[in-house]
């Protein structure tokens, strides 16, 4: 009777152990299955994100190749023939019709102004320019160019060492201020607008304020091709991050570039 | 056992609002309180064997079908088949009646409740392999070891996997008793690690909501 207690407790312990080792197994597979199944979503995820950024940045370079072939069109053909042209006219003899001579001035007059926005349509476009004079130096000629308009007074502010950024970066954050300032004057009705370029230790902070009317920020439209989906794209590209936070007081699009 | 019960079951009531789908064992520890105090007040109070057997097979029953109810809804709550839902459902309309017409065709006093444990560990070891079978089949990049149901379901597995044996082939009235009365520490020890993957759900839960 003992032997057979014995006995039974034996497989009572065997088969424990047997079931625990089961339970082990089954739960070590299934982790180890999971984690296996994690590892390649994340390496699927990163691939997918390292292609996005490829692509994206493809489409700024071509972007910028276009402007850039824009601005010399406009300063080597457009800008060259609007110039011909005024000196035709400077040159055309009109003492005798007075009627003519005002007309021949206020024709040179308005070529002159053509010239000059044409120029500075030009400057704007060519990122050679930005990437020779640096992001801080673009910026103010840039904003002496709206300030003539004056639709917006702009100020600028540089907060520490104005270190040179990558020239890309530096292009990149160039075409944002571009975009935003567009965005600005077109949609936002502010008669004010402030661009403060901060250079931390470890990263580089563009805020972009106004004062206009504001915007709901979560029915902006996100589209390709959108003003927004500009920027978000190009900071992407830089790795960077933004928040935008609009009211009817104003709106800032705070951004932050890793070095 | 007790003791430990109460604290996880006062943890669970201090922490209800963050619980959720875990809410039920809340339920399911102080039953479970409930349950270890009263068979040791019983054991305590040295009442005849036949009184004494009585309650204590009584609460043991309740309390198996409290435990029965208790993971098969937690399943049913988080289950995304409709027909794991309605083996969750059935299971336990299944569990109650097999049981009581069990216990009604047999002898009370003669009953040998070893065979409700093996049923309703029978019924959540389903339960539990039908969430594994779906973890395998979802495609998810989650971390396993976030997920409160996991932590549940290794418990429930070891669990009831381990007590199989002891419930299947450990006899009271068999001479078995005198060799082994110790083996039932089995059911104690894998309690106490059902209770912890539990508490380790609860801790991964209330970091999922915050």
């Amino acid at each position: 009777m003992q032997d057979k207690g014995d006995e039974i407790v034996f497989i009572i312990l065997t088969t424990t152990v047997l079931l625990f080792i089961l339970a082990v197994l089954i739960i070590t597979i299934l982790y180890l299955y999971q984690r296996r199944q994690m590892f390649y979503f994340k390496k699927i995820d990163s691939l997918k994100q390292d292609f996005e950024k490829e692509l994206l940045h493809t489409q700024i370079e071509l972007h910028e190749n276009l402007l850039n072939s824009f601005s010399k069109e406009i300063h080597d053909n457009i800008g060259l023939s609007l110039t011909l042209a005024k000196l035709n006219l400077n040159t055309l003899n009109s003492k005798e019709d007075i009627s003519n001579k005002s007309k021949i001035e206020m024709s040179i007059n308005l070529l002159s102004k053509a010239i000059s926005d044409l120029r500075n349509l030009s400057k704007g476009l060519n990122s050679d320019r930005i990437n020779k004079n640096g992001l801080v130096k673009s910026l103010e000629e840039e904003i002496e160019t709206i300030k003539l308009s004056k639709f917006l007074k702009i100020s600028l502010e540089v907060n520490g060492v104005a270190n040179f950024l990558d020239p890309q970066k530096e292009l990149l954050l160039f075409r944002i201020i571009q975009e935003s300032l567009n965005n600005i004057i077109k949609h936002s009705n502010a008669s004010k607008a402030r661009i403060i370029l901060h250079y931390n230790e470890f990263n580089f902070n563009l805020k972009i304020l106004d004062n206009g009317s504001g915007f709901d920020t979560a029915c902006v439209n996100h589209k390709k091709g959108s003003g927004l989906f500009n920027i978000t794209s190009r900071i992407k590209v830089m790795n960077g991050s933004h928040s935008i936070h609009s009211s009817k007081k104003g709106t800032c699009i705070d951004i932050i570039i890793p070095y | 056992m007790p003791i430990v019960q109460l604290a996880l079951g006062a943890y669970c009531v201090i922490k209800n609002k963050e619980l959720k789908e875990l809410k039920i064992f809340t339920f399911y520890f102080i039953a479970g309180f409930l349950q270890s105090s009263s068979s040791l007040l019983l054991f305590l109070s040295k009442a005849n064997s036949t009184t004494y057997s009585f309650f204590t097979d009584t609460i043991i029953y309740v309390f198996t079908i409290i435990e029965l109810i208790a993971f098969q809804l937690y399943y049913f709550k988080i289950s995304t088949s409709a027909r794991s839902k309605n083996y969750n459902k059935w299971s336990i309309i299944i569990f109650i009646i097999a049981t009581l017409f069990f216990i009604y065709k047999h002898n009370f006093y003669d009953f040998d409740f070893r065979y409700i444990f093996l049923t309703e560990a029978l019924f959540i070891l389903t339960s539990c392999f039908i969430y594994l079978f779906e973890i395998f089949k979802q495609i998810d990049n989650s971390d396993l070891t976030e997920n409160p149901s996991f932590w549940i379901t290794t418990g429930g597995i070891f669990f009831f996997l381990t007590t199989i044996p002891v419930n299947l082939f450990f006899d009271n009235t068999h001479i078995v008793f005198l060799s082994g009365k110790n083996l039932i520490s089995i059911i104690f020890t894998s309690y106490i690690f059902l209770f912890l993957m539990i508490f380790k759900a609860i801790k991964c839960k209330i970091k999922e909501m915050k």
